[in-house]
């Protein structure tokens, strides 16, 4: 994605803008299809992110 | 000159004795104090026995005594067995005496009897008043009032090397699984001597104070006589004010002698001392034993508090953590249903946005259409596009540009051509 590694909490962030955009009809038809890609891309990213830390944790505590 | 009458020495003592004889009724009780005594190997004791003076200084009346053998043994071990104590100097007594005079070994007394009761008395009355003494002078608690060290280790003894009850002492101590250091302070404990000999070696453990934990006087087992100097007022005086505690066994059953009663215990025997100082280092043993106990028992219950206190916190923190992450998921769950459902409503919408405006379009194109003189045949609502769906008395609407109007069907004529596939 970008040069700096996205943090789940700026994922999350643009997520939750692309989702107000539909909601507050700002959304353009013509960037539609990119915006889509964009949110799930960073869906992914998110669920990737939480899968990791759930078993990051699992394994610490089992120490 | 007249020459002067004269009688010889000899008759001179035999007079002396002739009236002693004649004219005292003997014998006679006496009282006076022991200043000497020995028995010769004949078996028979003699004595030299004095009367004392307010200062105890210079004898204010003196006389040499005699007990023959005959009388000696049984005088002797009555007295004994009566007082507790021999017949030594020092002692005061009363007697039965008959008084000799004799013309070549002068005045004597010869002792036919003793009572062993007044000196009982005058022990008694001494020490009533060696106590007395004592306490008016605030010393008698003195010793009391120390206090003893939790551990006795360094034992200052007061007792003869050769005594029975050192041996008894030093036995019973060895016997212990404690160490004590025993230092002994050689002393005479019996005889004339002993009290003397009692304070000066009291004396020389008071220079060496700090070395020693307390002092102990024993005296040999055995023989209960010739107690009396422990109730002296010097020894029982030095004891009282010894700096440190003192305990005794000096070995008796009958009285308690005055340095018992000023000492800061008194016990029995020399190896009840022993026993007691082992005791005591027993309960010193079974204090550390419980302490150690108590310290181990405090340290696991601590850790135990720490590790539930850890195991509350990490239980807390696993709780919220799966909270949190639960919550995140929940959130990207609802998000990522938002992305997936989001467009294709927001292209419904944009679809129904251009239905609209193709169905006003059409509206208009429509009213142009009536306008130009055309109506629309509507019947039940339905727009009728062939003479089929008619029939007669069917009610129509007819809509013109500028209204409508209700028209009954009175004939259906259809046209010739193609009729049928317009009905499609």
């Amino acid at each position: 994605m970008d040069k700096k590694e996205l943090t789940y909490g700026e994922a999350m962030t643009e997520i939750e803008a692309i989702l107000a955009k539909f909601r507050n009809e700002e959304m353009s038809v013509d960037t539609l299809a990119a915006e889509v890609k964009r949110a799930t891309t960073l869906i992914a990213f998110c669920r990737k992110r939480l899968l990791k830390a759930e078993a990051d944790i699992k394994k610490i505590t089992q120490e | 000159m007249i020459p002067i009458a004269y009688i010889t020495l000899r008759e001179l003592q035999q007079r002396v004795r002739q009236t002693l004889e004649e004219r005292f009724a003997l014998p006679v009780w006496v009282s006076a104090e022991i200043s000497e005594i020995k028995v010769n190997t004949s078996g028979h004791c003699y004595l030299e026995l004095i009367e004392k003076g307010d200062g105890d200084a210079v004898p204010r009346a003196q006389a040499r005594a005699v007990i023959w053998r005959s009388q000696y043994q049984r005088l002797a071990a009555r007295f004994e067995a009566e007082t507790g104590q021999c017949l030594a100097a020092g002692i005061r007594l009363l007697a039965k005496v008959s008084v000799n005079y004799h013309e070549i070994y002068g005045f004597s007394l010869q002792i036919l009897d003793i009572d062993p009761s007044y000196t009982l008395g005058d022990m008694e009355r001494q020490r009533q008043l060696t106590i007395a003494r004592l306490q008016a002078e605030g010393v008698w608690e003195m010793n009391h009032t120390l206090e003893l060290p939790a551990v006795v280790q360094r034992i200052a003894v007061v007792s003869s090397s050769k005594a029975a009850g050192y041996q008894d002492f030093c036995n019973e101590l060895r016997k212990s699984p404690y160490r004590f250091c025993v230092e002994l302070f050689e002393a005479a404990v019996q005889g004339a001597a002993a009290e003397d000999s009692l304070v000066e070696a009291l004396g020389r453990i008071a220079l060496r104070e700090e070395d020693f934990d307390v002092a102990v006087i024993i005296r040999g087992g055995g023989s209960v006589s010739d107690l009396n100097c422990f109730n002296g007022y010097r020894i029982a005086n030095h004891v009282a004010q010894f700096p440190l505690p003192v305990l005794t066994g000096i070995g008796h059953d009958k009285d308690t002698s005055v340095t018992d009663m000023v000492a800061h215990t008194a016990l029995k025997t020399p190896t009840a001392v022993a026993a007691w100082l082992v005791e005591r280092m027993a309960q010193v043993e079974g204090w550390l034993v419980t302490a150690g106990l108590q310290i181990a028992e405090a340290a696991r219950e601590t850790l135990h508090a720490a590790e539930i206190g850890l195991q509350q916190c990490s239980a807390a923190f696993l709780q919220q953590s799966e909270r949190l992450l639960l919550e995140e998921r929940n959130r990207l769950t609802r998000a990522a249903e938002g992305v997936q459902t989001a467009p294709f409503e927001f292209l419904r919408r944009e679809q129904l946005r251009v239905t609209a405006a193709s169905d006003l379009l059409l509206s208009h194109s429509v009213d142009r259409v009536l306008r130009r003189g055309f109506a629309i045949v509507r019947l039940h609502g339905a727009a009728v596009k062939s003479v089929n769906d008619l029939k007669r008395g069917d009610r129509l609407d007819i809509t013109l540009a500028d209204g409508s109007v209700a028209a009954d069907v009175t004939a259906v004529s259809k046209a010739m051509n193609n009729s049928q596939e317009d009905n499609g």
